[in-house]
């Protein structure tokens, strides 16, 4: 008894103040690249960024383009390209709502649209996360599973995570999506009941990561389910999970997230 | 016991036509008497040689105790057929089967001939078909599951979707009341093709691939491809990057380890510890990340060293950052392991014999836990490993329990080494070679690198053809051969306590489904 | 005449009260659970009006039915929530008497739990799973334990409803016991009352799914008991179910509660607060007993209700025994 209390003082509470004090990231911590395409345009015949790139996130036609989908955040592209164009910020905020808006061409944040007004008045406050690892290597699903520790915890926000799809609202899918696990999950998918969200998570799951072009993978949960938010990183971590979910529930203090345009009750897409 | 095989060193580049050829019968035979003789099967695998119309088996074996590999190479039309090593040695068992799936090489008379990945590829999707039906994969439909007959038998199949946050696989119990009778493990569900990727990649993606395989294990599968590039292509790594790739391993084993603690905590519910340890895990991430930018430890290890320097600051920062995780980590254990309702979870239950140990070849803490003492840091040492001695910790009825205490062992015994590495580094800066892959590598056209991961051992083997292209890449995971044990734990044990012996053991999904 | 109407202002003032606590407040008292829990492990947790709105989201998502069920499915969240109410309000939970109050209405109460606990069973077993019904299994066995002990728990306080049945014109009836009880009844019944209060305490944990014999947090499939029947409930009917076990949390405490602090204020307001003080404090001790040990062992678990069954049999022999020591004398 005595041990524990002594253990229980000497552990004291640990959750980060964040959102409501800004988290700062250590130097070394590889962030959000950002895209600087100097005034000098490439030298003739450079493709030092193309060969360096594990997972082909670099496009330099029509303009040069980052795919934040694909990125893994290794960073080979900042060492070897000679005109320093790329650079990895410290900024952790790398989730976005659109596909395209994780194709980068400058130094600014992908957006996260918050939710419809509807959807926003049912999860609002609180949410549940049922998380599917279809392939995954373990990373995504380790910083996931982090975020329920006593540092980030993702219960004072209202959400939690659940074993039942039928008790979940969002299904989170990690991983290139094998074959052998496509029936799974559309399975899994169909067990949640309406509305419902789902949400890639990593750089498997939006484009196949290091896996894409596999014979035995689907590259991405995109060719299978309707996807809503994007969560780059190789393995993204827990804050810029995090991150990603205040956006979209439109929880952040600043109440910065933009609203969707169109319709205010956009039906749901499906592949049906 | 393994002298009629080709004698190697881990890592070492071979050349194919050093190794002797022998008939499949012929390599039964000299496997089987090498075991008898107590050596440990490494690897059964094959490649398929297309353009002579054969396939080439390889048996790699392992002289623990004498620091020697062997193998040995059989080259057999495809659609042949010999007599199965399995039926007396368990250890092949899986190794038989992935054979036979990959290559089509028939082990007769193998008491369990079934499936291990059913690779699938891929089918083409068409937009609006109806979800979660047509076309359906046929994994687990043709499956021949072991069933018990009798009336008090009910069978309950789990996944492959699991309630927590874990990864997928099909557990089948024939259980009579709580007790399991059987149990069977169907894997392959996240089977994604990576080492026919690896074949094809380019040098930029061939090391993000292969820490890819099992992420978890990023640093010691980076570390075995790395050794085994260094080797082929004859670079040399300096003393300080090898010491920073032996901090990089065993923070990677602190992670795991501290990680699992808390899980098991967290399964028996007992949240003091599941919630200390599951914060003190973020101490080694982020140790990581200080290293190489990345929680998981990718990006650093690279043939050649390791890809970044090491600041005078942060490296300070760790030392101080490692003195206090070590007096925190030490009271929780404490709390832990004197905690009589944890203890009682986890005394005497899910035990794995130490005959079985050996009998099937498990590695690494699981086979410690049983009494069985390999460790590739004591067995193969390589680098950093040569000059430095790894402490064994040995357990005595491969319970739960003794999987933990394994690991406590392990937990204090790295944290203890990674503080002396960080105090005896210098601030020399690494210098991140990136050597030239195109060209062929100049010493050998074989290689088999060993690493000893948290999970236990990792292997890595690399063949080449005349033109000094891969040809075949074979990634074993630990897992590979530990899966078995996770079947005979559980005969026997409450199905309540299944979850608790599958969170001791923590195999691999992905790394055994490549 | 004024003093009736005072009388049934006054009557109808508590049943307002006992309503309000009995169906609104039991979300909040999870809540406190699942805060203590929290700040007991080191994290800041949710705020404790979350269960609120985990029920609001809830009520308002679809559904999802497997092909495999029926009726029995849809119509037992229902059935759960209105045990637990019906269960309440034989309780008297802070206030002099209960709604709902007669001769032998400790067995209703003992049989309209028992009655939710079998549409939950039903239910899950409903739904064809291999799962669920080694859920609805172990539910049923580990009840087939705690009934009796519940029985006898119930028995107990029957035979103290004996000292002076005449008060209420009830006999073997909650209120008729608890109205009467007073401080000093725990001065001469002590000795029943203490293994009573500890068997209750036991029960509390095992019929509401608590550490340590039952995880009601955790992730493992094969480990849960009551998590698992409900795995097939979506939205609203997964609302009612988890309303309804807040409520049966509440009625169990509440009755722990009157018995272990009996005494009755005059003033109405100060026996809310009392009652609230009450559940906060057996609150911290389920959380207390949540977080500091791990849970059991599944085959340990009928060891330990058979000690609650036999202190529960224990509590009804030293009642007989004092019940005969007093017979006689003016109480």
């Amino acid at each position: 008894m005595l041990t524990w209390l002594i253990n229980r003082a000497a552990q004291g509470q640990r959750t980060l103040a964040y959102p409501a004090e800004p988290a700062n990231m250590p130097d070394t911590y590889l962030g959000r690249p950002t895209v600087h395409p100097t005034g000098t345009a490439c030298p003739p015949d450079c493709q030092e960024c193309l060969a360096s790139c594990p997972t082909d996130a670099i496009t330099l036609q029509p303009d040069i383009s980052l795919d934040l989908g694909r990125c893994v955040f290794c960073s080979e592209c900042v060492q070897s390209c000679p005109e320093q164009i790329f650079k990895l910020s410290n900024d952790f905020r790398t989730a976005s709502t659109s596909r395209e808006g994780l194709k980068l061409r400058n130094d600014e944040a992908p957006v996260v649209e918050k939710l419809q007004e509807s959807m926003l008045r049912i999860f609002g406050r609180s949410m549940r996360i049922r998380h599917v690892s279809a392939g995954d290597c373990g990373g995504c699903k380790d910083e996931f599973n982090a975020m329920s520790n006593i540092v980030f915890d993702l219960s004072r926000f209202g959400i939690g995570v659940v074993a039942s799809p039928r008790h979940a609202d969002m299904l989170l899918v990690s991983g290139p999506i094998p074959e052998n696990m496509r029936v799974a999950l559309e399975k899994c998918y169909l067990a949640l009941p309406q509305p419902r969200l789902v949400v890639a998570l990593g750089a498997c799951a939006i484009s196949g990561g290091p896996f894409a072009g596999s014979a035995f993978c689907h590259n991405g949960v995109e060719s299978i389910l309707p996807v809503d938010m994007y969560i780059p990183g190789c393995p993204p971590h827990p804050l810029t999970v995090l991150d990603g979910f205040l956006r979209l529930l439109d929880r952040l203090p600043d109440g910065a997230s933009p609203s969707r345009e169109g319709t205010a009750d956009r039906p749901e897409r499906s592949t049906r | 016991m393994i002298d009629p095989f080709k004698i190697f060193r881990n890592a070492e580049p071979l050349r194919l036509s050093d190794i002797p050829k022998v008939t499949v019968d012929v390599l039964r035979a000299r496997t089987f008497d090498a075991i008898q003789g107590g050596a440990r099967l490494v690897s059964w695998f094959g490649q398929d040689l297309p353009g002579r119309n054969l396939v080439r088996i390889f048996a790699i074996v392992a002289d623990d105790p004498g620091q020697r590999l062997g193998v040995l190479i059989a080259e057999v039309p495809p659609g042949s057929a010999y007599r199965s090593l399995a039926l007396d040695v368990p250890a092949a068992d899986r190794a038989e089967r992935e054979l036979f799936e990959q290559c089509g090489i028939r082990p007769e008379g193998h008491p369990w001939l079934k499936p291990v990945r059913h690779p699938v590829p891929a089918a083409k999707l068409e937009p609006g078909r109806k979800l979660g039906t047509v076309p359906e994969n046929n994994i687990g439909r043709d499956y021949p599951f072991w069933s018990l007959a009798g009336d008090a038998v009910h069978e309950v199949g789990v996944g492959p979707i699991h309630a927590g946050v874990i990864g997928p696989g099909y557990f089948r119990f024939s259980c009579v009341g709580e007790r399991i009778e059987h149990l069977e493990i169907m894997l392959g569900f996240e089977h994604r093709g990576a080492e026919e990727m690896v074949l094809n990649a380019n040098p930029a993606r061939q090391p993000v691939l292969i820490e890819s395989i099992a992420g978890d294990a990023a640093v010691a599968y980076a570390i075995a491809h790395s050794q085994a590039m260094e080797s082929l292509h004859g670079i040399e790594v300096s003393l300080h990057d090898e010491a920073l790739r032996a901090f990089a391993l065993e923070n990677e084993r602190l992670a795991y380890h501290v990680g699992d603690l808390g899980a098991l905590a967290g399964d028996v519910a007992y949240w003091p510890s599941a919630a200390y340890f599951g914060r003190l895990r973020g101490e080694f991430l982020n140790t990581a990340m200080d290293l190489g930018g990345n929680r998981q430890g990718r990006y650093f290890v690279r043939p050649g060293g390791v890809r970044r320097s090491l600041a005078h600051a942060t490296k300070v920062r760790l030392i101080e950052r490692f003195r206090s995780a070590s007096q925190q980590i030490s009271d929780c254990l404490e709390q832990m392991f004197s905690s009589l309702s944890v203890l009682s979870r986890f005394e005497s239950s899910a035990c794995v014999r130490r005959e079985d140990a050996l009998a099937f070849g498990f590695v690494g803490p699981v086979a410690r836990a049983s009494g069985v003492g390999v460790d590739v840091r004591i067995d193969h040492p390589v680098g950093f490993w040569q000059r430095h001695d790894a402490e064994i910790a040995l357990g005595v009825e491969g319970s739960v329990l003794d999987r933990a205490t394994i690991r406590r062992r392990e937990i204090e015994r790295s944290l203890a080494l990674c503080l002396r590495i960080l105090e005896s580094l210098t601030d020399e800066r690494s210098a991140p070679v990136r050597p030239d892959f195109g060209t062929s590598p100049k010493r050998g056209d074989f290689c088999v690198s060993l690493v000893e991961s948290w999970r236990g051992q990792v292997m890595l083997a690399y063949v080449y053809d005349d033109q000094g292209k891969l040809v075949r890449f074979k990634s074993q995971d630990p897992s590979f051969q530990n899966w078995n044990a996770m079947q005979l734990a559980n005969r026997g044990n409450a199905i309540s306590d299944f979850p608790v012996c599958n969170k001791s053991c923590n195999l691999a999904y992905n790394g055994h489904d490549l | 005449m004024m003093a009736e109407f005072a009388w049934l202002a006054e009557t109808l003032m508590q049943r307002t009260i006992q309503m309000f606590i009995l169906i609104v407040l039991p979300p909040m008292f999870i809540g406190i659970i699942v805060k203590l829990k929290a700040v007991a492990a080191g994290r800041k947790g949710p705020p404790i009006w979350q269960p609120y709105l985990d029920l609001a989201r809830l009520s308002r998502k679809g559904v999802v039915y497997s092909t495999a069920t029926g009726q029995v499915f849809r119509w037992a969240p229902l059935l759960v929530v209105a045990s637990s109410i019906t269960a309440g309000l034989i309780v008297p939970m802070a206030g002099f008497t209960a709604p709902i109050h007669f001769s032998g209405d400790l067995i209703v109460f003992a049989y309209v739990l028992a009655l939710g606990r079998l549409a939950i069973i039903l239910a899950s077993l409903d739904t064809g799973s291999a799962f669920e019904g080694m859920g609805a299994s172990r539910e049923a066995s580990f009840a087939a334990l705690a009934e009796p002990t519940m029985f006898l728990i119930l028995v107990s306080l029957g035979l103290l409803g004996h000292a002076d049945p005449h008060k209420f014109g009830v006999e073997w009836s909650l209120t008729g016991t608890l109205a009467q009880m007073e401080m000093i009844t725990w001065a001469h019944y002590g000795p029943a009352l203490l293994p009573l209060s500890f068997a209750l305490f036991v029960l509390i944990l095992l019929e509401n799914s608590r550490v340590p014999f039952d995880d009601p947090t955790t992730h493992l499939e094969l480990t849960m008991i009551h998590e698992v029947m409900i795995l097939d409930h979506s939205g609203p009917d997964l609302a009612l179910m988890e309303y309804g076990a807040a409520v049966k949390l509440l009625v169990f405490q509440s009755l722990l509660g009157r018995i272990i602090f009996p005494h009755h204020f005059e003033s109405q307001w100060a026996d809310v607060v009392t009652f609230v003080i009450k559940i906060g404090v057996l609150s911290v001790c389920v959380t207390a007993v949540e977080v500091g040990m791990a849970r059991l062992k599944m085959n340990r678990i009928p060891g330990i209700l058979l000690g609650a069954f036999i202190l529960a049999a224990l509590s009804v022999v030293v009642m007989l025994v004092e019940m005969g020591e007093f017979r006689g004398l003016p109480s």
